[in-house]
């Protein structure tokens, strides 16, 4: 291929995955850690990494399960300092000093509402749990690729998923009765 | 795949398949496990609304190459640093000492002046600053003159191995901004 077809296809792939996978990708890492925050330096982090690594991409194939699998890999990573660390996220420090904000204040309301039941809702799973949910919803990913980024039997991917479900079962749908 | 874990994950897929895409029909149990499944969604949606837009990121060009500055280019570089500091400073060295008293500024054939009077004079008093008895206008302009270059030649020296440090610094600063970083 002519480097200039090639340089073409790579700034068309740095597009692709900013603009298609991008919200995904921050999406499941604000999810994981619970800070929005960091989960947006972590995501370009994941588009780095993906990008100095993209010949192993294009061997796979599948972006958005390439860049999750990055994503889900720091996320481990940070989670892990995250135990050892206290920090405030943004909703910690806008409570405390409320600044501009662009949305209006009963947008703000209902999205404060819903994060505080995000929180709780993936509080009630268990790490592993939080990871098949997570990917399977940010992904859409097959339970044998979820599998094969957590590094576990498809039966253990697949137990995972059944508990967590029953586990926001009995928290979500029963509250709403 | 045995039995039961196929059942078990076309289960999972039925409840976890897209809003758009119902798995089709299914059982009581797999239809609240949807159902469950559905509200964490739209709590995801609602907590976090911009994971689901196609919202631009924020940095969206391809991260910058790496620097090729590798190690023999900055060991090089700063090897003829050192090298043109060592020169300037032999250069510096090899000139005499600007004091005019001093024996590098002595002009030949003209006697050198005596550090201390021996008329008893106050030694407090430098013996330069006033001319000498029996001394002649002309061999303390001498004296000057030569005390004057010899400033002037020392400054030269220097100035030289400052422009060449200089022009080290600015060969760094070419290569540095030559470079595509």
């Amino acid at each position: 291929m002519a480097p200039s077809r090639q340089s073409h296809d790579d700034r068309q792939l740095w597009a692709d995955w900013g603009r298609v996978h991008g919200p995904a990708v921050r999406g499941y890492l604000a999810a994981m850690l619970g800070r929005p925050d960091l989960a947006d330096d972590l995501a370009q982090e994941v588009l780095c990494r993906a990008w100095q690594a993209r010949g192993r991409y294009r061997e796979q194939g599948n972006a958005r399960a390439y860049l999750l699998r990055i994503a889900d890999r720091l996320a481990c990573d940070h989670g892990r300092k995250l135990a050892r660390e206290v920090n405030w996220s943004d909703q910690r420090w806008q409570a405390m000093e409320p600044a501009d904000d662009l949305a209006e204040p009963g947008e703000n309301l209902v999205r404060e509402e819903a994060v505080r039941e995000l929180a709780s809702a993936l509080e009630t799973l268990s790490p592993a749990q939080r990871r098949v949910l997570l990917l399977r919803y940010y992904g859409d990913l097959s339970f044998a690729q979820i599998a094969a980024i957590m590094g576990c039997p498809l039966s253990t991917a697949l137990s995972h998923c059944h508990r967590g479900l029953a586990a926001l079962r009995k928290l979500l749908v029963k509250s709403d009765l | 795949m045995n039995h039961p874990m196929a059942g078990l994950e076309r289960q999972m897929e039925q409840a976890t398949a897209p809003a758009e895409r119902p798995g089709g029909p299914m059982d009581e149990e797999t239809a609240s496990l949807g159902e469950a499944w559905l509200a964490f969604g739209q709590l995801l949606e609602a907590a976090q609304p911009s994971a689901g837009l196609a919202r631009p990121m924020p940095h969206a060009s391809p991260p910058p190459a790496r620097s090729r500055w590798s190690l023999p280019k900055v060991l090089a570089l700063a090897a003829s640093l050192l090298v043109a500091i060592a020169v300037a400073w032999k250069v510096r060295g090899s000139k005499p000492s600007p004091d005019p008293a001093g024996p590098s500024g002595q002009v030949a054939g003209v006697e050198p002046r005596q550090s201390a009077p021996a008329n008893g004079q106050s030694p407090s008093v430098p013996p330069q600053t006033e001319l000498a008895w029996n001394d002649t206008l002309d061999n303390e302009i001498a004296l000057a003159g030569q005390a004057v270059m010899s400033v002037r030649e020392d400054r030269l020296g220097l100035a030289g191995a400052a422009s060449s440090v200089e022009y080290g610094l600015q060969q760094l600063e070419k290569d540095i901004q030559d470079s595509p970083l």
